[in-house]
């Protein structure tokens, strides 16, 4: 028997591969760099593990139901992992989004039906998680409120999908693991199962050197909404990188590799480089949390 | 497709800007650092690049932040004049002029700074036209976190009061339900709300009067044992309890974590009221070396309180708590303000800090947080009699887990709130809440083999009191409750 659409496409989320980079970095012949390369996800992104993590929690606690709206704030890539999953398994999915989220973004989420509520601009996603907040309060009992922010389905799903996956694809070989900051679901869980296995690892966060930056999803801890999920003591190590060199490493990416990749994947890059170049030994692994196709009108492919 | 957005912010900072000339420049909350906080500057200047000269020239800081290397305009960032993107006009040679605006838009990556929205605007709007509160003071007020001990008597004006004037974060300590006898003074709860744990309708209560803020329950007795976690979560501390071993429990525990202490009591007509702040003044045990001995200072409960009264110093505290927070006026700090109602007279006592005082003198003897009941008076020394031990009538999870994995017949009762209940439960178990408790006795069998649990252990402690008195011997109380139970054993339960 053949399984509906829902189980069998939900089921594609996870199981990404770990790409071994041969041409970016071959200066270091002491370091491996492995891209866990997350736009294979069915959404594109890897927020498609903490969408259906967080659902699932949630349906499982009763909290999500039919007659319910699964409301949250995204800057993008949550918001279509929901819009995906709530169209699949037949939720109705309202989504704050910055209103000068990319174009495409928003438009993904219309076609999956989903409801968009555009928050100002000059707020960036802090101005969507507060108009989310004021929704859910304003109504509770009309809105499942997932919070990604807060909500600990979002870094489980990493301790229990992305943390053994990339166990088993190094074979407990990696030295150091690499993940951008956005709601730090990420690095939080898959960092707490790797150190669980291999206490050597180094666990290393990536941010935005500044305020104002062009790395989708990613933020800059100082001077945003800290996520409730994140523990700042618990990255050995803190790396900032600048959105131009992101850039960079995206085009190399591309043209020396054949992986159209993300602008946070070229951060994630940019920042396992930098490692390398320090460390000289050892097997890097970096998060590459979406594909670059969304990102193809973006200025610094014209420059 | 966000012109309604920016045209909707550029009439609130046309209201607050103070000059007239030149182009305005819309600066987005993640820059406003760079800028002395401001959210518009007018500039002069004849084309886009003009204006922007001007003001990377008057804010450096600034300019790292937009231009790159090269002295171009880094590709994310978005100018508008107006509601048009200047990559679709003439770039930075667009002219501006007369009514035209500059908006510096960022890309949705990351975070902004504290900012208040439209809505909120008008919320405070008579706050913010007063220059001692002003946008600087209600960022502040909404950045600030303030902890209420107690949501009876004065936590209840306190709660009102703050959450209105938009304190960004509230903390509210208490474990109570509401009862009948406290509608006359404690103005949060309403008649429908007896026998409702008190933190849960105050939450309701306090977020429907501002759903901008951020409620946080701790619904927990104050003890020495949680009272450092719970406390130095937040900048202030507002003490609205009504006994004695948990004021000195406050004190030391705010002078040991440097927060300030804001003090009120209340007792029939008479109320005071003062900020502890022992790095800048005397703390309460400096009024108060020595808890009276027990008895002889009769509680509310006891001796009565007029029902007003709580409102008249709870909000004296709540507009001590906010002036802290803006840093403004002449806080009570090292003084005693007394209220007598039936003369309707203020006195003001002047405190100094005791150089013998045992926690926030020069000569330290306490030195971490203490057995305040002891303290106080209200139970023996452990060395005068010996005391029964109340983890010999708790039960840990794991313990619970092989019980029922053994299949033995014991039966699981939940005292807490059936919408408690709804958020996670134990399969099988029975749900009595503790506010029915008392009436619903019967339906329990003290044949049978009973443990009990709530949320995190404490009201079925008291749930375990009641069948004890009643004559019950085979039960348990859940050590930690259902939070407890989720850690240990069942990870994929909802929490809450």
């Amino acid at each position: 028997m053949i399984q509906t659409v829902d189980e069998q496409l939900l089921d594609r989320i996870g199981n990404t591969p770990l790409l071994r980079l041969h041409r970016i970095g071959s200066e270091f012949p002491g370091v491996t760099l492995l891209a866990k390369a997350e736009w294979f996800n069915p959404g594109g992104s890897v927020k498609d593990r903490a969408a259906l993590g967080i659902v699932a929690a949630a349906e499982k606690a009763g909290l999500l139901t039919k007659e319910k709206i699964l409301l949250d704030a995204s800057s993008g890539n949550t918001a279509i992992a929901y819009a995906m999953i709530a169209a699949a398994k037949g939720y109705k999915a309202k989504l704050c989004v910055p209103s000068n989220a990319n174009p495409s973004v928003i438009r993904t989420l219309k076609s999956y039906g989903a409801e968009v509520v555009l928050t100002s601009p000059l707020e960036s996603s802090d101005g969507a998680i507060r108009e989310a907040r004021r929704l859910s309060a304003a109504e509770p009992g009309r809105y499942f409120y997932a919070d990604q922010y807060n909500n600990p389905a979002n870094w489980k799903t990493h301790y229990e999908t992305t943390g053994p996956e990339i166990w088993e694809q190094t074979q407990g070989e990696l030295t150091h693991f690499v993940a951008g900051l956005g709601t730090t679901g990420t690095l939080m869980g898959t960092g707490r199962f790797l150190k669980e296995r291999k206490p050597s690892v180094h666990v290393v966060a990536v941010q935005p050197d500044s305020p104002l930056h062009g790395l989708e999803g990613l933020k800059q801890m100082a001077t945003s909404i800290v996520p409730g999920i994140y523990d700042a003591r618990f990255p050995d190590l803190q790396m900032e990188v600048r959105t131009e060199e992101a850039y960079a490493m995206v085009k190399r990416l591309a043209r020396e590799e054949g992986l159209l990749a993300g602008i946070s994947s070229g951060a994630a890059l940019a920042a396992g480089l930098k490692l390398a170049a320090s460390a000289q030994r050892g097997v890097i692994v970096l998060i590459f949390p979406d594909g670059g196709a969304r990102y193809l009108d973006e200025e610094f492919w014209k420059r | 497709m966000f012109s309604s957005f920016l045209m909707e912010e550029r009439d609130i900072s046309m209201k607050n800007s103070g000059s007239d000339s030149g182009i305005p420049v819309y600066i987005p909350t993640a820059l406003q650092r760079f800028v002395g906080q401001q959210e518009t500057i007018r500039l002069p200047g004849a084309t886009v690049k003009e204006v922007l000269e001007q003001l990377s020239g008057q804010y450096p800081e600034l300019k790292k932040h937009l231009y790159n290397e090269q002295g171009q305009l880094r590709s994310f960032v978005n100018v508008f004049v107006n509601d048009e993107d200047i990559r679709h006009t003439q770039g930075l040679d667009t002219r501006v002029a007369g009514k035209d605006a500059i908006t510096i838009v960022p890309s949705i990556a990351g975070g902004a700074e504290i900012s208040l929205s439209n809505d909120e605007v008008k919320r405070y709007s008579r706050h913010l036209i007063m220059p001692e509160v002003g946008m600087e003071g209600q960022k502040k007020i909404k950045t600030a976190s303030v902890l209420l001990i107690g949501t009876g008597g004065l936590g209840s004006p306190l709660g009102l009061y703050l959450a209105s004037a938009g304190v960004g974060r509230i903390g509210l300590v208490d474990f109570d339900v509401v009862d009948f006898t406290n509608l006359q003074r404690q103005v949060l709860y309403t008649t429908e709300d007896v026998g409702q744990p008190k933190i849960t309708v105050a939450k309701k209560r306090l977020q429907a009067i501002n759903p901008f803020i951020t409620i946080q329950t701790h619904e927990a007795r104050l003890s020495s044992e949680n009272a450092m976690e719970i406390l130095k979560g937040y900048d202030i501390v507002v003490d609205g309890t009504d006994n004695f071993p948990t004021r000195y429990l406050v004190n030391d525990a705010c002078v040991l974590l440097n927060k300030p202490n804001v003090y009120g009591s209340i007792f029939r007509f008479e109320g005071q009221a003062s900020v502890f702040d022992a790095s800048k003044g005397p703390c309460y045990r400096c009024l108060y070396p020595e808890p009276p001995p027990p008895g002889l200072v009769p509680s509310c409960a006891e001796g009565g309180v007029l029902g007003i009264l709580p409102g008249i110093i709870g909000t004296i505290q709540a507009t001590e708590a906010i002036k802290l927070i803006l840093g403004n006026g002449e806080p009570l700090i090292g003084r005693l303000l007394l209220f007598n109602a039936m003369k309707m007279r203020f006195r003001e006592l002047k405190l100094r800090k005791s150089p013998t005082c045992p926690i926030c003198g020069p000569n330290p003897t306490v030195t971490k947080l203490i057995d305040y009941e002891q303290f106080c008076g209200l139970r023996p020394s452990p060395a005068e009699t010996p005391k029964e031990d109340p983890a010999a009538w708790e039960i840990s999870p794991e313990a619970l887990k092989s019980l029922l994995d053994s299949k033995k017949p014991v039966k699981v009762i939940d005292v807490r709130e059936p919408h408690e209940y709804d958020i996670c439960h134990l399969a099988g178990s029975k749900l009595i809440p503790l506010s029915q408790f008392t009436q619903r006795i019967g339906e329990l069998d003290s044949a049978d083999e009973l443990v009990l649990h709530c949320h995190k252990g404490v009201r079925s402690m008291r749930a375990l009191e009641i069948l004890r008195s009643a004559g019950f011997k085979k039960i348990k109380s859940l050590r930690g409750g259902i939070e407890a139970w989720a850690d240990k054993i069942d990870s994929s339960m909802a929490r809450y």
